[in-house]
């Protein structure tokens, strides 16, 4: 029943020839591991390509929609992580096969006539495969993809005469954005792949036409491909795959960073490890510049790379004399050692080096932590159409740290640091925020040992006033009449301290403050002439009042935000502000930044 | 060698064993890369839509026993990735049959879902793709390919006289009214 119709179809097509110079072509000497390499790699192309188009169904070419589709796979898609890491690990795994196959044909000379332009072929698939992985690194559109592809597309820009019309092609105009991704995608999905089968239909051809360049001496009598070599190919495709898998568990699947910022510089963005040593020439710009004519960077980003690719190139026509293999060898090992020297030192000043990994370590956990909360609101609230950038944009959490950085650090300090765990880079001369609202904010502020030091008010006019100015009265009462005070009028402060911190309506405190609503009730009353006299100078939730801060609503959303808006308004500091500006009514900071400051400050951010 | 030599060897069964090898470890390599392209790929078939109630029209709006009424739906949706606050869903048609009392048609023709129209002159639905006609009931009329009258939607009149319509969309092409979410 079969036999008739294969009978037919072989008629038609001739595949039982095929077939059989396909699989039973003769290995002189036997099957041997040395050439297993071939055969990984193109089982890691087709991977990739089963893979890649498998990730195309999913995938949306766009800046507001790119991560967003990344991001909906890795979470939302059963399996989509996985997926994903498969196809960016077997990219990685190429880079070494792609390096191994290359050393045992240069090795084994089979890159000698009459098979040069086979060996031609082949570094066109290296180059296609670096230009493959290029162009996958932007599709993510995260911080990583984003700032390394800007580097990788300002470096085309130095190639002479069409440099800048290059880089204006690929990157789809002078701004990165839908173009950029959409042309990467298209040669990436695209131009590429297609280019990639055609030399590989080259190269596998001319391959079969000129046989295997075997390793002399011939050890054992001569197989077939099949089984013999298929075996040992086969066991090396499992071993490829099981190492992709491994990766893929170990790291939990392919790195989704934050979304790419174009406002938000990402100073470790690195490009992919097999990249790093050209990364780490530029490093060496200076010294070319200094060195040689031409310019450094001509140097470091046209001439080396441009002079490997053409000792590469011309390695089949030095080696046709035994003189030029062995240097075309000495070339290749010194060219290794050279690309695994610049690696190891890239990844040396990056994780080892004091001088640049600290600035490193701190600028890629910022990233993470990022990553870490868009992930989190995406999944809370939904990505809106504006895409996931503006998740973090409106998100106190994110942006307070770094207003506060900015605006506000040069006086105050958070937790010691400038809100984003960074040492102060000024003499703080205002109070620590950090606890703003709560109990032990307000002890520290009433504890005579400090309210005169640095965390609070020991670098204002408040401390020390200007000639001819008297020092604030708050001060001379914490520093001369809290210390004698007798025990009723110690537990009268610490009811205080509990009401006017209730005030602040935090939701960290919400429990205590209900568990101690009597204290808090009497606290209110020892506010007043039966108590502290607090009332003497501060109003308080509508009665007394005097030169201090209305206490009324401390610390609450709306007193911070009042605060930071204007200090100088007579509800706070009045004429006796002391240098905070008024960052609302100066338009210093918008009212939806002061309102992420405050929220941050109070620590009522999800 | 000649093409139509069988290859050499002294031990078939050894060269069987082999083979077996080459293909059970070549199926090992691609199970994974397959096998999660076959899940991502079947993952459409395990998602849904949601029903939801959206707010219309009011009663005011719709004169009792007057001529159904096209309304575009409107409602927040997530779409794969992205959630739209406002996204339009499908569309219906509304009549007010009694004082508090309106009839929804989802206004996707239930034979393969194209939108159909009220023709005014005939007092009848239609729908311009393959020519099926509905009655102001919804039932099928004549001749019509459709399999089943136009899919009436749960209506909600709640206070104010706000009409509110529990969206969703039904397999076309089958007499039976079967959910797709």
């Amino acid at each position: 029943m079969i036999r008739p119709l294969l009978d037919w179809l072989d008629d038609r097509t001739g595949y039982r020839k095929l077939t059989r110079e396909a699989l039973y072509e003769n290995i002189p000497g036997g099957s041997r591991w040395r050439y297993v390499w071939g055969s990984t790699l193109t089982f890691a192309i087709v991977v990739q390509f089963v893979t890649g188009v498998a990730l195309w169904f999913g995938y949306s070419a766009s800046a507001q929609t790119a991560w967003e589709s990344i991001f909906y796979l890795e979470t939302q898609v059963p399996g989509g992580w996985l997926l994903r890491g498969i196809h960016h690990y077997t990219a990685q795994l190429m880079v070494p096969l792609l390096l191994l196959h290359l050393m045992q044909v240069v090795i084994d000379g089979a890159y000698r006539a009459p098979r040069e332009l086979n060996f031609w072929f082949g570094l066109g698939l290296l180059g296609l495969t670096l230009g493959l992985s290029l162009t996958g690194y932007l599709l993510p559109w995260d911080q990583k993809g984003f700032w390394a592809t800007k580097v990788a597309t300002n470096l085309m820009a130095s190639v002479p005469f069409i440099g800048g019309t290059l880089q204006k092609l690929v990157i789809g105009g002078s701004e990165y954005g839908h173009h950029t991704l959409t042309r990467f995608f298209a040669l990436h999905a695209g131009v590429l792949p297609a280019a990639l089968v055609l030399f590989i239909a080259g190269h596998i051809a001319l391959f079969r036409k000129h046989g295997i360049t075997a390793r002399r001496p011939l050890r054992r009598p001569d197989a077939k491909f099949w089984p013999d070599q298929v075996l040992k190919d086969a066991i090396a495709c499992v071993a490829v795959a099981g190492t992709v898998l491994a990766l893929v568990w170990w790291r939990r699947g392919a790195e989704l960073g934050a979304p790419a910022n174009p406002a938000e510089a990402y100073s470790a963005a690195r490009p992919d490890w097999y990249f790093m040593a050209l990364f780490q020439l530029l490093k060496f710009q200076d010294w070319f510049q200094q060195h040689l004519p031409g310019g450094g960077l001509l140097w470091c980003v046209i001439l080396i790379p441009g002079a490997i690719a053409a000792f590469l190139l011309l390695m089949p026509l030095l080696g046709l004399r035994k003189a030029g293999h062995f240097c075309n060898l000495a070339g290749l090992w010194v060219g290794l050692g050279f690309y695994g020297a610049f690696t190891a030192m890239a990844y040396w000043h990056d994780l080892g080096d004091p001088k640049f990994a600290p600035q490193y370590a701190a600028s890629v956990a910022l990233e993470h932590r990022e990553a870490a909360r868009v992930k989190y609101l995406a999944t809370k609230h939904g990505v809106p159409p504006e895409g996931a950038l503006a998740l973090l944009r409106d998100d106190a959490l994110t942006q307070a740290p770094k207003l506060f950085a900015a605006k506000c650090a040069s006086c105050h300090s958070y937790d010691g640091g400038d809100g984003l765990g960074r040492p102060l880079a000024d003499t703080q001369t205002a109070a620590e925020l950090k606890g703003w609202g709560r109990r032990e904010w307000l002890r520290m502020f009433m504890d005579p040992a400090q309210i005169v030091t640095g965390r609070v008010w020991g670098g204002t006019a408040f401390v020390h006033p200007p000639l001819g100015k008297s020092r604030s009265s708050m001060v001379d009462y914490v520093l001369e009449e809290i210390p004698k005070f007798t025990p009723g009028q110690q537990a009268m402060l610490e009811r205080v301290i509990l009401a006017v911190s209730a005030e602040a309506a935090l939701p960290a405190q919400r429990a205590a403050d209900t568990r101690d609503a009597a204290l808090i009730e009497q606290g209110r009353k020892d506010f007043g002439p039966d108590g502290l006299n607090c009332a003497d100078c501060h109003e308080f939730r509508g009665e007394g009042g005097g030169k201090g801060c209305d206490l009324t609503g401390w610390g609450s959303r709306d007193w911070t935000i009042g605060i930071t808006h204007n200090p100088a308004d007579k509800r706070f500091y009045g004429r006796r502000n002391d240098r905070m500006p008024a960052f609302g009514e100066k338009g210093e900071l918008s009212r939806p930044q002061i309102e992420m400051l405050a929220d941050w400050l109070r620590g009522t951010v999800e | 060698m000649s093409p139509d030599s069988a290859p050499p060897d002294a031990t078939p069964r050894r060269e069987f064993l082999k083979s077996a090898a080459c293909v059970a470890l070549g199926g090992c390599a691609l199970a994974a890369p397959v096998g999660a392209v076959v899940v991502v790929l079947s993952h459409p078939m395990h998602s849904k839509g949601t029903p939801q109630p959206v707010k219309l029209t009011s009663l005011a709006a719709l004169p009792l026993h007057g001529p159904p009424r096209f309304y575009q739906v409107v409602a927040e949706r997530r779409d794969a990735w992205t959630k739209f606050p406002a996204n339009a869903i499908g569309a219906v048609f509304l009549q007010r049959v009694g004082e508090s009392e309106v009839v929804a048609f989802n206004a996707s023709c239930p034979h393969l879902g194209c939108a159909v129209e009220f023709r005014t002159e005939r007092g009848c639905f239609y729908c311009p793709c393959h020519d099926s006609e509905f009655a102001r009931n919804g039932d099928v009329r004549g001749q019509s390919p459709s399999r089943r009258g136009l899919d009436t939607l749960p209506v909600e009149v709640r206070e104010g006289g706000e009409v509110w319509v529990v969206f969703e969309n039904f397999k076309t092409g089958v007499a039976e009214k079967i959910s797709l979410a």
